[in-house]
Formats: structure tokens, sequence, C-alpha cells
């Protein structure tokens, strides 16, 4: 065989041995005492496939750890031996192991595969479970296809049979039936690098700005067919630039996959009975977010289970359900991803965690915070609300970390708590990372971008009752609250042009550490989605500016970020000169 | 400058001996062509508030955002006027830049061991933007370090510095 071939071939394999190691693991996880036959049925159908492409690329050691997996698993099927606890755990292991192997042959092709270890766990799990003897061939086969009999035999049978040509004329069979699936599995799935994904949108945004230039020139153009012409292009553009949008988008479900592992796992290890429901599998967002998005969502569940959940007896005292139950909900809400976790443990204490801080020197004595503040110090390094670190949390990874990498997707968490009722972590993230709903705003005759997550209300400054107050900020008086107006055109240090347009300016109402704060811009042009666009380092600064859109027209806009913004030095700088003129 | 970026250097300048001349004022200065990403002519900038009278603003490079600072300004040198302004495109170290000159000129072949060590001044300006000293045609060509001249640590610098 032709060395590149033979190399393209194993690669194909592995490509398929990780989605079909990920599909098995996900059909383990859904065994109960008692799974469904097309469950069992699949996950032998699953061993069986593997095991074949493994034996016709050569990979002849995975090919013997999946016969004998195939063999229990038909075990199972045919109701020779019941689904246990146990038998649930060693399928599981023997994927991870499986998984492990295909990791490895990854980077190196000549790694050595310990088979007997494996072999010898399944063979031990089948006698310890099994009342029967061994090879007691059921009658079902005559429903099964010409490529299964030979798993049907007796281990030691099988063996035997190795030497025969029947089994020659098997492999045969088997290869043909691996040919089909792989044609199957391209034809449905093909993995696609991020980097092209990211060089076609980044195409096809230019060719919006380039066809919005056009649209300009048509505008004065009298020949009917060219104007025909052009509303066809942009009709056609609109669908391929949502097609792209939309390539970049995976569904939420491989991430509640590993966290329902994690789960059983850390449940287990902890000797808790906990249900873990999933909503909304189906969930779509980035591929980038959901990457981010996996370790701290682990984390979460390994802390809800840890330190949430009562032990059994103690949720009984309590006068709860004996098992504890964690859901985790994902779902769209007005552009924004937004995901739940919520268990129905023994809540936050926020005295207790408080305390704790103060011991810890993450807070001084003196400080004074409220309930939801008081939640906000789990986020703090080095802060544990447990006395003593189990081997589950406490590994010196803490919710910090999950504070960070939320926020290094722009994007906050909040919790909320009712003691001995449970807690409920919620997080909020944008789609996609590149793209965004915003107002384009002006401010003196410049265009700006005010992402709409970040603003909590609009206000027309004509109809709110505004008070100037002499030296300091002006207030307005909103639903009881008052709340300080600050207008950007001074602190950005803008020209300012006349106030002839009094009537079209805004008051944005942001939120930043529960301060709401009012900032005023000249008018509002519109709300649109808009493709944003990193600035390079040489703009890293910290003057509230986190990025840049490239608008229809060609033109860059930067996007501000109003809190951050409002309290650099910068802006108070330059609003101390303003005032003081 | 660390060492490794020395080498790169080094390594740009012997893989390729072409540099890429450009006027500022009345002064000549060149880089190394591979520094070179593009030349085009006076884009619509944004400009972006806190930024130094250098920083010419924000850019649309088809499709992608780049920075782009006026040389002249930066290195203190009175404009010849804006005729043939051009803004170079160049590739430094991960981070693409625009440098808006009085006009390019040509680009010239110059072997390495022809350029000549930057003379020893007693000076009180920063000069180390210097990399050396072409003779070429009886000019001189001030061989420039576009890192060092664009000084993205400075621009850091200033914006913390509330100026």
């Amino acid at each position: 065989m032709d060395e590149d071939f033979e190399l393209e071939l194993r690669k194909v394999f592995l490509r398929e041995a990780d989605i079909n190691l990920e599909e098995a693991e996900e059909a383990y996880l859904q065994f109960s005492q008692n799974p469904p036959s097309e469950l069992l049925a699949r996950c032998f159908r699953l061993a069986h496939n593997l095991k074949g492409s493994a034996k016709a690329v050569g990979f002849s050691d995975i090919a013997e750890i999946l016969h004998r997996l195939e063999s229990f698993l038909l075990k199972l099927k045919n109701k020779e031996l019941n689904v246990s606890q146990k038998i649930t755990n060693i399928l599981l292991a023997t994927n991870d192991k499986l998984k492990f192997i295909v990791e490895q042959i990854k980077i190196n092709t000549d790694y050595k595969i310990d088979t007997k270890n494996i072999i010898a766990e399944i063979d031990q799990i089948q006698s310890e479970e099994s009342g029967l003897p061994i090879g007691n061939a059921p009658n079902e086969s005559q429903d099964l296809k010409e490529g299964d009999i030979f798993v049907l035999y007796d281990i030691n049978e099988v063996e035997e049979a190795k030497n025969n040509i029947l089994s020659n004329k098997i492999e045969e069979i088997t290869k043909q039936k691996i040919n089909t699936t792989k044609k199957i599995i391209n034809e449905e799935v093909i993995r696609v690098s991020l980097n092209k994904i990211e060089k076609l949108q980044n195409y096809i945004g230019e060719i919006v700005i380039i066809e919005s230039m056009l649209e300009e020139q048509i505008k004065q153009e009298s020949n009917q067919n060219l104007k025909n012409y052009y509303r066809l292009l942009k009709k056609t553009t609109k669908e391929v630039q949502e097609i792209i949008m939309g390539l970049r988008l995976v569904p939420i479900k491989p991430a509640f996959q590993k966290l329902l592992r994690t789960a059983r796992d850390t449940s287990a290890q902890l000797g808790k009975t906990v249900n873990v429901t999933f909503v909304g599998e189906n969930t779509e967002l980035d591929k980038f977010i959901l990457d981010e998005l996996s370790d701290p969502l682990m984390h979460m569940i390994r802390n809800a289970i840890d330190h949430g959940i009562e032990d059994n007896d103690e949720r009984v005292a309590k006068e709860k359900m004996r098992e504890g139950n964690i859901s985790v909900n994902a779902s769209h809400e007005s552009g924004n991803l937004v995901i739940t976790v919520a268990d129905d443990g023994k809540g936050l204490n926020p005295t207790q965690i408080y305390e704790s801080a103060v011991k810890k020197g993450v807070i001084s004595e003196d400080v004074k915070l409220t309930d939801s503040q008081c939640y906000e110090l789990i986020f703090a390094p080095g802060f544990s609300t447990k006395t003593e670190t189990t081997e589950i949390s406490g590994r010196g990874v803490g919710m910090d970390v999950v504070k960070t990498n939320i926020e290094k997707l722009n994007r906050k968490i909040e919790i909320s708590s009712v003691l001995n009722m449970g807690t409920n972590f919620k997080i909020k993230i944008p789609l996609s990372v590149g793209i965004m709903e915003a107002f384009i705003a002006e401010i003196s005759n410049q265009k700006f971008i005010i992402p709409v997550q970040q603003v909590i209300e609009c206000l027309s400054l004509r109809k709110s009752n505004l008070t100037y107050l002499t030296g300091i900020e002006n207030i307005i008086k909103l639903r009881d609250e008052e709340i300080s107006v600050i207008d950007l055109s001074l602190g950005l240090n803008l020209h300012k042009k006349k106030e002839e347009k009094l009537k079209d300016r805004v008051i944005f109402i942001v939120q930043a550490n529960a301060i709401k704060i009012g900032a005023i811009v000249d008018k509002v042009i519109s709300i649109q989605s808009v493709v944003t666009k990193n600035l390079g380092e040489e703009l890293r600064c910290e003057s509230g500016i986190i990025g840049s859109v490239i608008l229809g027209d060609g033109k860059v806009v930067p996007i501000l970020e109003i809190s951050q913004l409002v309290n650099s030095r910068n802006f108070q700088n330059n609003l101390q000169k303003s005032i003081s003129r | 400058m660390s060492d490794e970026k020395l080498n790169k250097q080094t390594m740009l300048f012997s893989a390729e001996n072409r540099y890429l001349c450009f006027s500022l004022g009345n002064e000549r200065f060149c880089i190394p062509l591979l520094q070179v990403k593009e030349v085009i002519g006076i884009p619509e900038f944004t400009q972006i508030p806190y930024t130094p009278g250098y920083f010419c603003g924000i850019m649309n490079l088809r499709g992608k955002v780049i920075s782009v600072i006026d040389m002249r300004k930066k290195l203190n040198i009175t404009s010849k006027g804006d005729d043939e302004n051009s803004v170079i495109v160049c590739d430094l170290d991960n981070i693409t830049m625009g440098a808006l000159v009085d006009s390019v000129d040509n680009v010239i072949k110059i072997e390495k061991d022809k350029i000549l060590p930057k003379p020893n001044m007693q000076t009180s300006i920063k000069n180390d933007y210097i990399d050396g000293i072409i003779e070429h045609k009886n000019l001189i060509i001030v061989l420039m370090n576009l890192v060092k001249s664009l000084s993205i640590e400075d621009l850091v610098h200033i914006e913390n510095s509330g100026s």
C-alpha cells in the first residue's frame, strides 16, 4: 500500500474514532438499571463499527479490545447479563482508555498499546456478573446481518476460527461494511479548521462593505436591468452571509455531555446521589465560546455537588428529597446565550462567607457588604467556603478561575441564592464573539458604538427631568433613584457643537459595580448588528475603548465601554478641566 | 530588544538585502522591504480619543482594522506638504501598523556590510530608532528601526500616564 495513502486512511480512522467514542460515551451515560434494547444495540453497533475500521487500517490491538468489548455488549444486549452500576463504570473506563489510546496514536503512530489489562478487566467483570456460562449463543442470530455473525461465537471459538478460512471471509465482509459506514460519516459531517471559516468570514465582510459602496453608485444609475441584478446579488450575499455566520455555531450538547460525566464521577466519589438535568442541549453557540466555557461549567458542576448539595442523610433531615438536583439550562435570550446552573442544595450563607473572607484577609473587617456582594466574594482568589480541601475541589483552581474565564468572554456571572433552598448561577454571553447588537451613537459629530448589553435603558434628555448642579455632575431622578449624568463629549474632549439639537440627545443608563451612571450622547443613529474587530496591541489601554466596528460604508468606528471609560483617568481629567473652565 | 528579535532582524537583513526608501520632510529613510506589507494612499481615518498627536487614528484595510502613525509628527520633522503622502503598511512582530510618510521613493539593494553603523553622537535626543546609515548614490539614507520608532511601548506608556 502506498504510504501516504495508508497515512491518510489512518487519519480518517482517528477522526472517525473520535466521533465514535464520543457517541459511545454519551450512550453509556444513559445506561440505567434497565436500559432500553435500542440503546444497547446502538452501543454494540458503535463498538462493532469501530472494530472493523481499526482492523481495516491495521490497528489490530485496538480491534482486539473492541472485539472483547463487543462480545461483552452483546451479552448485555441479549440480557445474558444485567446492566449494573459496576458494568457501566467498566464501560466508561474502557471508553476512556480507548480515547487515550487514540490520542496517543495521534501523537505517535507507533504507540504501543497495552491491551492485556483492559481486556482482563472486561473479562473479569463478565465472569463476576454472569451466572451464565459464557458462549450461550442466543436465538436472535437470524435477525442480525451477515457481518455480525462471528461475534456470536464464544470468544475461544472465535480465536480458533481465526485460523480458519471463515475468518478471512468475515474480515472481508466487515471491510465492506466499514466502507459504507465511512461514507455515511463523511457525508454527514466534515471537520473544517476554524481558521478557514474565519477567513471566509472576513471575506464576506469585505464583500458586504464593497456592496454597500456599489449601492451608492447604483442609486445614481438609471439602468433598470443593472438595478435588478444588483438586487439579486444583494439577496444572495445576504444569504451567504447568514450561512457563514452560522458556520461557527455548534450545539452546546458536547459540553453538556462532559458535564454529565463530571457530575457522575464527582457524585460517585463523594457518595452523594445527584440528578442532573439538562435543558436546551441543541442551543447553538460559537465554537470558540464553547471551548472557553467548557472548563468553567465543569468547575461549577463540581462545586455544586461538593459544596452545594448536602449529604443524602442531611437532606432527609431537612425534609428534602434524598437525591440532590442540579439543572443546567441553556437558552437564547435577546441575542445572548444564557446558561444557568441551579442546585437545590444548602445555598450560600452570606454571613459565613463574610466571616471567612475577613479571616482569610480577602476583605477588611470594617467593610459593610450586601448579601449579593457577599456572594461575589466566592470569586475572590484564594477563597474557599470549605474548611478542609477535598480531592474534588480545592486544588488551587477556584471560582476565581471561573470568573476570569467568563470575563475573558466579556461577560459577567450572576449569583442568586436562598439559604437551604439552593444556589443559582447565571451566565450571559453573546452568541458569537464577532457579532453583537449595538447602538450607533453620535457624540460631537463623531460616531461611536455602544453595545446594547451595556445599556440598561435609554431616555430622551428633553423628557427626563435633569437637575443641573454647579461644580459636580448633573442628576436625574428615575423611579426614586438618583443617577448622576455625565456628558460623554466633555470627558472625551471632543469639541462640542452648539446645543441646537437638544431634542435628539439621549441618556444611556449603564451599570458598573452596582452603581448606575447616565451617559449623554448627542444622537442615536441606529441600532443594528455589527461585526466587531479587535484593535491592535498598541491601543490596549485603559481608556474604555474596547474594539472597533466596520460600518456598511467602510468606516471604522470605535466601541465604547461606558463604565470603564467614565472611570478612566483621562476621562475624569477632561471632565475636571471642562467644569473648571 | 531581546536576542531572539535581534536574530530575527539580522536574518531579515541578510535574507533580503532590499530596502524601501521614503522621505520625511527633506530627510531620507529606509526600512527592510520584508517588513513592508503594502503601500497605500491616504485612507479615511477614525480618530481615537486620548491618543497622542502623532496618532492619526484607525483605518479599514480591507476588513482589518489597523492603527496609523504620522512619522513626521512622531520624529518631529516638518512635513513637505501632503501632495505625495502615503501610508506604508508594515508587519512588525505580529502587529500590523501603518506609517504615514511624505513620499515613498524607491527600493534599493544594499549588501549588509555596506551599512554603516550609527554615528556615535553626543546628543540628548533619543536616537535608538536608527539602525544604521546607508550611502547610496551620494545620498545619506537612515536605516530605520520601525519597531522602535513607532514605539508601541511609548504609546501605551503615554496613555497610562494620562497625558
